[in-house]
């Protein structure tokens, strides 16, 4: 018994002592004077820029040692350039933040140019946000269910047949059988939404904070209407997202008009995997290198804040809608989950590269 | 009156009329709007904001290479800091980009090297006069036509409100394309004495463009393995940038000349203030071209994915080729000085008319703003024309009262400015050379822009040499990705049917006669003289 009162005792103690070298690391890591970059690996004034350039006052506060925050841009290869940078040539010391868009869908879609590995990558936090394809008036249908049967030909406008965001409308139409025509080539969603109302496009689909803006006062206008969202990933699973509680998702279209045997049909798989890919549709990361030390006192830094009243408001009044962020750990769990999904459903993954290739 | 200007004469009167009938519904609200909308950007802080954003685009435009979109993308985070109102912001920001184009004409003029983008065609014969000893009347000719240009650009927005659905929906990718292909018969006009090196070097400048990644299929073009010639936006883009292109193909070459002469860059006597009145009377005097030139900016700028870069170069080659100077490029003609300068500086007007109207940026510049108009809580569309038209309409105050003061200053100091072409050469090349190199560096912040200044200069120096046209090579480096990326949506879009669209014929139409026209007035001419002798 005083054995074992003795060995509890020197376990207490020592788990005591673990828990206060951490404390006292995370106590240590201090920026003081020290500036912190936020690399957006795209060029100055793209949408990533300037939503880092509209958060970044309130981040040096959050983070201790309050050093001085900086933006710094490094385009090139769609993001690539900067990815690659900041997993294999940013200093150890933490002070480079990488602000990614695409660095989970580059590892499929550009996979010979992407010299990191996703799973490696460390996740400070990120924002969620979903993506809603809408048709115009022309079309004749009023929800995203009419599609099944449609009789007219539906010209689907994107940026690049690459682009994933594109990807999940086009599965759909493949699946419910609509005659279609994917149109690439377009500089901006703002061009599509041009194109739509002159007639030359009849569906296509942007990001979450476009549809608040601009796509909404269009539905209002009687000149489009909404089909469907891409949803947001919550607990692990595709659900409609909160902000949008009225418009269904790709999946709910596909298993109300197909059952629930679609579930093994490889489309709708590698819809899923692309609702995964983009779980995480901005996320702030660590190169793997970064100590253990250093990465929590920054995950903690982005935990506040990412729940700062002040940003929040702010974010809310720029870009339209309710921010919705991810912590350190929901973040990775995503991230996880995706690297499970591409060792685990090749199929799926074979799909989308070849969508990547052909319309 | 020749039967060619009573035309255009009835054309305008149509137009006019038709405004009018459109708009008289909203002509006293937009009347009421508009002086609220001035009072609003002359009320303080907003007056001393607007003067803020005037110094700094002073100096980015006056600066090679630091371009306007790039400061003011950085100046955003600034203007929310101070925690400005809308008037306020915009009176910044605006107030910063609207003169970039101005000031940009002055280092073009003077140094041969473009301040901006958008102001490298000044160069081509704004620069020879400055050789000349003739600075004082190319700034003034300059300056006076960007101040009309800016005026019609502004106005545009103010006449375009009743009409912007049309006007700016009317036309689809197919015509789009076909203007392109308008511009691209423009190469001609640029090509100097010969027009096969004329075509040649197009046809270089369009291969150049073809660099980078493509933006249908995202398939890499002559990229060597080379991830920086992917291009630097979200979705890839032009692998060869056009600040480091035009830098090096225009500066580089001028500071070997000026090199290996030595002396200054002005070889004859630099003439007195007259000189810039000289200029000021020149643009008055063209004042017809001024607002053709400056209508087509406008229009270049409505069009999405161009803007200023294309419309100053159409804008040349329109005024070399109404001019009947076509042989005398790069001499010094005054119409091809007071061409692009409105040209340039009206695009801005036309660019913010559909960013204002469905939140469509025309390009870089207004995509920043329309983040602006976000932020500051406007929301793009119905409520922009009505509800807060007097903000609408502030902005057109602030392009009106920045390039009012931004001028009138300018003109107060340009007889020193002019007299910097009398510096001795050896000392100008320094500073000359560290702004280049960072100007092209901002462009994506890596060594490759560097390498691309370099390359494109000896290209430069070497087609000075062979008298090869370097405006050709641009104009088709400009066009070309254009041309590529709208044929391609045109095409996959309607196939072949886009050639039995009515617009697409019409500008075909336009592009037959204009092709043809100064081909059948030659031969008459010929054949009226051949009786005679």
């Amino acid at each position: 018994m005083k054995r074992l009162s003795a060995v509890l005792v020197t376990a207490i103690v020592a788990l005591c002592l673990v828990f206060a070298s951490v404390t006292q690391t995370v106590a240590e890591v201090s920026f003081k004077g020290k500036t912190v970059a936020i690399l957006i690996p795209y060029s100055v004034g793209g949408a990533a820029d300037i939503m880092a350039r509209q958060m970044l006052p309130f981040m040096g506060k959050q983070i201790p040692g309050d050093p001085t925050m900086i933006i710094r841009n490094m385009p090139g290869g769609g993001g690539i350039v900067g990815e690659n940078w900041v997993y294999n040539s940013a200093p150890a010391d933490g002070t480079i933040i990488g602000q990614f868009s695409t660095s989970v869908t580059d590892t499929i879609f550009k996979p010979d140019k992407v010299k990191f590995e996703l799973a490696k990558l460390r996740w400070l936090g990120g924002v969620r946000e979903t993506t809603i394809a809408f048709s115009s008036k022309e079309l004749g249908i009023d929800k995203g269910t009419d599609l099944a049967g449609l009789k007219k030909k539906v010209f689907f406008g994107t940026t690049s047949i690459q682009s994933p965001r594109a990807m999940l409308p086009r599965l759909l139409m493949r699946i419910l059988d609509v005659d279609h025509k994917v149109v690439t080539g377009y500089g901006s969603s703002g061009d599509m939404r041009a194109a739509i109302r002159r007639g030359e496009l009849t569906m296509t689909n942007d990001s979450q904070s476009a549809y608040f803006t601009a796509v909404e006062p269009m539905v209002k206008e009687g000149i489009v209407v909404p089909i469907a969202q891409e949803g947001t990933v919550q607990d692990g699973k595709i659900v409609r997202d909160p902000r949008l509680p009225d418009i269904p998702t790709y999946f709910e279209i596909v298993l109300e008009l197909k059952g629930e045997s679609i579930r093994k049909d490889v489309r709708f798989r590698a819809m899923e995997t692309l609702a995964f890919l983009a779980g995480v549709r901005r996320g702030w990361v660590y190169a793997p290198r970064v100590s253990n030390a250093t990465f929590d006192a920054m995950a903690a830094s982005f935990d506040r804040f990412l729940k700062d009243p002040d940003m929040i408001a702010h974010f809310e009044k720029a870009i339209g809608f309710k921010l919705i962020s991810l912590n350190a750990s929901q973040a990775q769990a995503i991230i996880d989950r995706v690297v499970e999904i591409q060792k685990s459903d090749p199929e799926a993954i074979e799909l989308l590269k070849a969508l990547a290739q052909k319309p | 009156m020749t039967g060619n200007r009573r035309l255009t004469w009835l054309a305008i009167l149509v137009v006019l009329a038709l405004w009018i009938y459109l708009a008289q519904d909203m002509a006293a609200e937009i009347g009421a709007a508009s002086m609220k909308g001035l009072l609003r950007v002359f009320a303080w802080p907003a007056f001393g904001y607007l003067l803020l954003g005037n110094v700094i685009g002073f100096a980015v435009g006056m600066l090679p290479g630091l371009g306007g979109p790039v400061t003011m993308a950085l100046m955003l985070g600034f203007a929310f800091q101070l925690k400005m109102d809308a008037v306020e912001a915009f009176s910044f920001l605006l107030g910063m980009m609207a003169v970039t184009a101005t000031t940009g004409d002055i280092t073009s003029v003077l140094f041969g090297i473009p301040g901006e983008g958008s102001t490298a065609s000044t160069i081509v014969e704004g620069h020879p006069m400055a050789k000349k000893g003739e600075a004082g009347r190319a700034l003034g000719a300059s300056l006076m036509s960007s101040l009309m240009g800016a005026l019609v650009g502004a106005c545009a927005i103010a006449v375009a409100i009743p009409i912007v659905t049309p006007l700016v929906l009317s036309l689809g990718t197919p015509e789009f394309f076909m203007l392109t292909v308008a511009g691209v018969t423009f190469v001609g006009a640029l090509s100097g004495g010969s027009v096969v090196k004329g075509l040649a070097a197009g046809g270089l400048g369009f291969m150049f463009s073809l660099v980078g990644l493509d933006m249908q299929t995202a398939t890499e073009r002559y990229t060597f393995g080379f991830i920086y010639l992917w291009g630097g936006g979200e979705t890839g883009g032009a692998g060869i940038g056009l600040v480091p292109a035009t830098v090096g193909l225009f500066a580089i070459p001028e500071i070997v000349d000026l090199a290996t002469k030595g002396g200054s860059i002005a070889q004859a006597h630099v003439g007195r203030l007259g000189g810039v009145l000289q200029g000021v009377k020149d643009a008055l005097r063209h004042w017809w071209l001024v607002i053709r030139c400056s209508a087509m900016g406008t229009y270049i700028g409505i069009i999405p994915g161009m803007g200023g870069p294309v419309s100053q170069w159409v804008a040349y080659a329109h005024a070399m080729q109404s001019s009947g100077k076509q042989d005398q490029v790069g001499t010094g003609v005054i119409e091809g000085v007071v061409g692009p300068g409105a040209a340039n500086n009206s695009t801005l007007g036309g660019a913010l008319i559909p960013t204002i109207a469905f939140g469509i940026p025309g390009n870089v510049t207004t995509a920043i703003l329309l983040g602006a108009f976000l932020i500051l809580g406007l929301r793009p569309g119905t409520s922009m024309l009505t509800k807060d038209l007097d903000v609408t309409l502030s902005l057109v105050w602030v392009l009106v009262v920045s390039n009012v003061i931004t001028v009138s200053v300018c003109f107060l100091f340009l007889n020193q400015l002019a007299r910097l072409t009398r510096i001795k050469g050896t000392l100008l090349i320094p500073p000359l050379l560290l702004f280049i190199y960072l100007g092209s560096y901002t462009h994506s912040n890596s060594i490759g822009d560097i390498v691309i200044t370099l390359i494109f200069g000896a290209l430069g120096w070497l087609m000075v040499t062979f008298d090869w046209s370097r405006p050709a090579l641009l104009l088709g480096l400009v066009l070309g990705r254009l041309a590529d990326n709208y044929l391609w949506i045109t095409y996959s879009r309607y196939e072949f049917g886009f050639l039995a669209r009515p617009g697409v014929l019409i500008i075909l139409g336009i592009i037959i006669v204009s092709i043809a026209y100064p081909l059948i007035s030659q031969r008459r001419r010929v054949r009226a003289a051949e009786p005679e002798s």
